[in-house]
Order: structure tokens, then sequence, then C-alpha cells
């Protein structure tokens, strides 16, 4: 079995070249693939942008101050603020070119200063579309933050007259109504300005750069595979039974220097990973992670390998299972843009735990479970290659 | 003497080979011929231990072969039809990966076959002439006292044939015994004893010099 295995070792080590070879017209396919999904992605964040309608009644002096403090502010930045006649803004709604009209009442600010609160009126079209969705929340936000700041004028006032100053009040409104609407915009500081992405704590270069990960490792795994993986022709099989070589033999010849390519490999494009992002470091848990990596993408090759009994049809099974459990594991859309039941199923996917251990790795340190998966899976694929080839082996007394 | 008894095999229901019987002593050159698909390989196989026959018993010097896992290289040396050959490797390598005994020396072999400029080339790049030398250098290099061969000479031209039929005569001169298939009219010369297989049966061919005659028995 040695000068077997040394011989395989030998043979894939010739095919080196040609296999990177046939590697790179996949690659870069998948690599338009993961250009587009993100292209896509980014795409549909900027279509989030909204015009919504202000129609101003009011000819208060501080309308000049605080509106661009409300229009402009971080948190209104999904909108864009179009100044409109009330009648336009109307015909607008129900057109459909804006998401809400927002009119603001005359006198509406002085009232806010003597307790007469004429609310602004906010229309939204009919339906739950996200952005109507997002402004009826942002105007509730904004009546909570005026109204706070409406307290605050309220309890000077109190003060004032509780101490017989209320003559002197009319000096200090505005130093009062400019502290007490400044604080209560203010607040938006208090807030925590945090973006989220559906590429969870990983930034697209990291996301997209682990499915590039696994895509190298598949392209290059099918083409070795092709070599290693593929059952031996019936002739050379019969000829290393006679010489007393059992199917599992056989096996584990063609096992072992895949896996060992598969190492080689896997540990090469760790270490340019490491290089390149700062945040993935190859300590103890990530090698072991790359480890059990490396055996589930060899298991996973021998078995469909043997399974398609030619290259042929093992190469195209190994690319379209490939693919598509990357595809379920997120690795081409986010979860975000997928139907629930994926990151479940996910889990179930030799190559889903994969490329999920490895945003683990690359967003911090992979937890133990994120290890064990890829190796559970690994464990797993290995009976059912065992079961596979002895069937074989009956398969062929009969 | 190699010595087979009652020898019969079925794929599934289909009976291949029924009750097939002969004996060779050493320097035997033993031809069997038959038409398409009469089992000529599927018997040679059996012969060589590839399959297990359903019935009868296969003996070489009185002791009984096949009871073991593997089958000893240097009693049987078997060349299948197609060339059990890895074509990415080179020559030396194929060779090597065949030979039994490491301790030997078989580059006088090589060179009898014409195999010595080829041994770097990977058998890819071989003609299939070349290509059946290394698979018959392959068993000859662990000495066996039996080889048998599946059409050695199918599908290559005139030079390339001898040189596999003289190899395969001083094989049998030596004490070696030669059990081969063909449907090569030339080869019939080179036998001592031909079998003809029909009906899953081994008949001795008539002594006839008549080859027209003969081919139409089959």
């Amino acid at each position: 079995m040695s000068v077997l295995f040394f011989l395989q070792l030998k043979r894939a080590l010739r095919a080196v070249p040609r296999i990177i070879a046939g590697a790179i017209i996949p690659l870069f396919l998948a690599c338009m693939a993961v250009f587009f999904a993100q292209k896509m992605h980014l795409q549909n964040t900027a279509t989030v942008l909204s015009p919504v309608a202000l129609v101003n009644h009011d000819s208060e002096a501080y309308l000049d101050f605080i509106l661009p403090m409300i229009t402009e502010s971080e948190a209104a930045g999904n909108f864009s603020f179009v100044k409109m006649e009330e009648s336009e803004a109307m015909e607008a709604l129900k057109a459909g070119t804006v998401c809400a009209a927002l009119v603001f009442p005359q006198n509406m600010f002085e009232g806010i200063l003597n307790a007469e609160n004429i609310p602004a009126r906010l229309y939204l079209p009919g339906g739950d579309s996200f952005p109507s969705l997002l402004i009826g929340k942002f105007a509730e936000a904004g009546a909570l933050t005026l109204g706070s700041a409406q307290a605050g004028i309220y309890a000077a006032s109190d003060l004032y007259y509780e101490y017989g100053l209320k003559e002197h009040l009319s000096d200090i409104f505005y130093d009062i109504n400019t502290a007490n609407l400044k604080y209560a915009l203010s607040r938006e500081t208090a807030f925590s300005v945090k973006s989220v992405t559906a590429t969870g704590e990983l930034s697209f270069i990291e996301y997209y750069g682990c499915t590039l990960f696994l895509c190298l490792l598949l392209f290059f795994g099918s083409g070795m595979g092709s070599f290693l993986g593929t059952p031996a022709p019936k002739t050379f099989s019969e000829q290393l039974r006679r010489n007393g070589m059992g199917a599992l033999s056989m096996e584990f010849s063609l096992f072992l220097p895949l896996f060992l390519f598969y190492l080689i490999f896997t540990f090469l494009l760790g270490g340019i990973a490491s290089k390149l992002l700062p945040t993935f470091t190859l300590n103890g848990s990530t090698v072991l992670l790359l480890l059990c990596m490396a055996l589930c993408f060899s298991v996973f090759t021998q078995l469909i390998y043997s399974f398609a009994k030619n290259a042929g049809r093992g190469l195209l099974l190994l690319t379209f299972l490939g693919l598509l459990m990357i595809l379920v594991a997120g690795g081409f859309l986010p979860y975000a843009f997928l139907p629930k039941s994926f990151s479940q199923i996910s889990a179930f996917l030799p190559l889903g735990t994969c490329l999920t251990g490895l945003r683990k790795a690359i967003g911090g340190t992979p937890e133990l479970w994120d290890i064990l998966l890829p190796l559970l899976h690994s464990v797993i694929l290995f009976c059912l290659l065992i079961l596979l080839s002895l069937f074989r082996r009956k398969e062929v007394r009969a | 003497m190699y010595c087979a008894e009652h020898i019969s095999f079925s794929y599934r229901k289909k009976e291949v080979l029924r009750d097939v019987s002969f004996t060779a002593k050493e320097g035997d050159f033993i031809g069997i011929v038959g038409k398409n698909g009469c089992g000529k390989s599927t018997l040679l196989s059996v012969l060589a231990g590839v399959r297990r026959p359903a019935g009868g018993t296969i003996s070489f010097e009185g002791a009984p072969m096949f009871s073991k896992k593997s089958i000893p290289a240097d009693i049987i040396g078997y060349v299948p039809q197609l060339n059990p050959l890895l074509p990415e490797l080179s020559v030396r390598d194929n060779l090597k990966l065949w030979l039994r005994n490491s301790a030997v020396s078989p580059e006088s072999l090589y060179l009898q076959m014409g195999l010595t400029d080829y041994l770097r080339v990977p058998v890819a790049k071989l003609s299939e002439g070349l290509k059946k030398r290394v698979s018959i250098a392959s068993v000859l290099q662990n000495s066996p006292k039996i080889l048998i061969l599946d059409e050695p000479s199918a599908a290559l031209d005139m030079p390339c044939k001898e040189v596999i039929h003289e190899q395969l005569q001083s094989f049998a001169k030596n004490g070696g015994i030669v059990l081969f298939t063909t449907h090569e009219e030339a080869e019939f010369s080179l036998c001592n004893t031909l079998y003809i297989l029909k009906d899953g049966m081994l008949h001795p061919a008539p002594d006839t010099q008549d080859m027209h005659l003969l081919i139409q028995q089959f």
C-alpha cells in the first residue's frame, strides 16, 4: 500500500499545474457570482432612500434652525425631504412618488411653547411598505423628543412662576427655548450610531473572502479528485486485489494523498488570509479548524467521486453540490436575502459548517462547536465512504 | 504441473463456463480460441484468480491455488486485455508498483523487452505496443511459473507482435507455462496445445494444419 500511496502522490503532483489551470475558469465564474451578489446587495441598500414631502404652514423663526437639524440628522439619512405645497404633497402621496407627507400646521412651534400643542400631521399611504413604516417610527421618536423638550420648557416656566419671576419670563424665553431645544435635539448623540449590514460582524471583504476561500478549495479539490478520488480502472483494481489489496486499502491509498493536498492547500490559503485580514490569526483553534476543514473536504470529495464512479460525473456532481452548499450557507447572498430555513439547513451540510466556522475564525476565535461540526461531518461521510466501498466490493463479487 | 478441474462459472443466471478441465506442464504454450463473448477472458480471469469459480479446483504442483487472499506473483502472472497501468506515471514507476521483490533487479528484462529507453517516459505517451510490453514486463519481473495473457497482441503492429512472441517463447523454453487467448491465425503456430472454448466448454482443437477448418470449428 505504501508504494501505491507514494505513486498516487507522485501522480497527483504531476497533475497540479493542470488542476490549477482547470480551476481558474470555474473560479472566475464564482468570483463573478460573488461580485454580482455583492453589487445586488449594495443596490438594495441604496433603494431605501425614500422621498418625504415636507409642508410647512408655520412662519416661526425657529423653524429655520430646527428643520435642518431634523432633515439633515443621521437618523433621517434614509429619507430625502422635499418641500411642497399641501395639495401638491397629497397628489404626490396618491401617485406614490413620496412615501409620506409631513405637515407642520400654523403656529405649531408657538403652540409647543405655550402648551397649546398643535400636532404636526403625518400622512402615510395605505399598506405596510418598509419606508412608510420607517417614517412612522421616525415621527413617533421625533414626537417623544419634542415632548421631552416641551417638558423642559414647562419645568423652567413653572420655576419662574414659583419664585415670582413671572414678569421676567418673557426676557429669558429665547434663552430657555434655545437651551431646551438644543438639549432635546442633541439627545440623538445619546444613541450610538451602529451600521447594521446583512453580513453581520464581518466586512464585505471578509465575508466574501470566506466564500472565495471555500470556492478555491472546492475547485482545486474537484480537479485533484478527478485524479485521486476516481476509482482505479477495473483491470488495475483487479490486479491490486490479486496482490492482496482490499477495497478499504485501495480507498485509503487514494484518500491519503488527497487529504495531504487539501491540507497543504488549506494552510496555504489560511496563511494568505492571515496576511491579508488582520482579524484572522493562525492560533491553535484556527489551525484545528483548518485541519478539520481539510479533512471534511477530502472525505466529501472522495465520497462523491467514489459514488460517481467516473471523473466527469464526479467533477459535475462535486461542483454542483459544493456550490449549492455554499449558496445555502449564504456564501453568495447573505442570509437576510435567503429563505429563513437556509441558515438552519446549512448546519447539516459539510461545506456549510466549514463556511460558518471560517467566518467565525475571521471574525475572532471559532468556538469548539464550530471546529467539531466539520469533524463530525467528516466522520459521518467517512462511514458512508466505507459502506460504499464494502457495497462496491460485494457488487464486484456478485 | 498446473491443473484445472471441472471449473464452472456464472454471471448471475448466465452460465459462462461448464466443467472446464485441462492440465499444463512446464514449457507448455497453450492457446485458447473462441468466438467473441464465449467466455475466454472470464476463463483466464478465473485461472488467474481474479474471479472465484462457482465450482471446481485449480492447483499448482498438487497444492490448491487461491486459498489465500492474495495470489503469489511468483507463481501466476496475469496480463489482462486492458493494461493495468497508471498513465500519468512513468514506465519505471508503473513497473515498480507491480514488483513484489524489490531485492531483484529486473534491468536485464527491461533491456530484453526494449523498455530501457522508455523508463522515464509517462505511460500516456507510449504506443499501444509499448504499453503492452510494459504490462508483460510488469508480471515477468516477478519471475512467475505461469503466465496468463488475454489477447496480448490485439491491435498491435507486426514488429511489436514479434517482440512479444519472442519473449513468450523464451519464457516457455525456460520452463514456464504460457496460457493465452487469441484471435490471430498466426499465433496458432506458437502453441503446442490449442483449445477451443465453445458453449462454456473447453475442447482440444483437432490436430490440423488447415487453419480455415479450425476457424470454422469455432
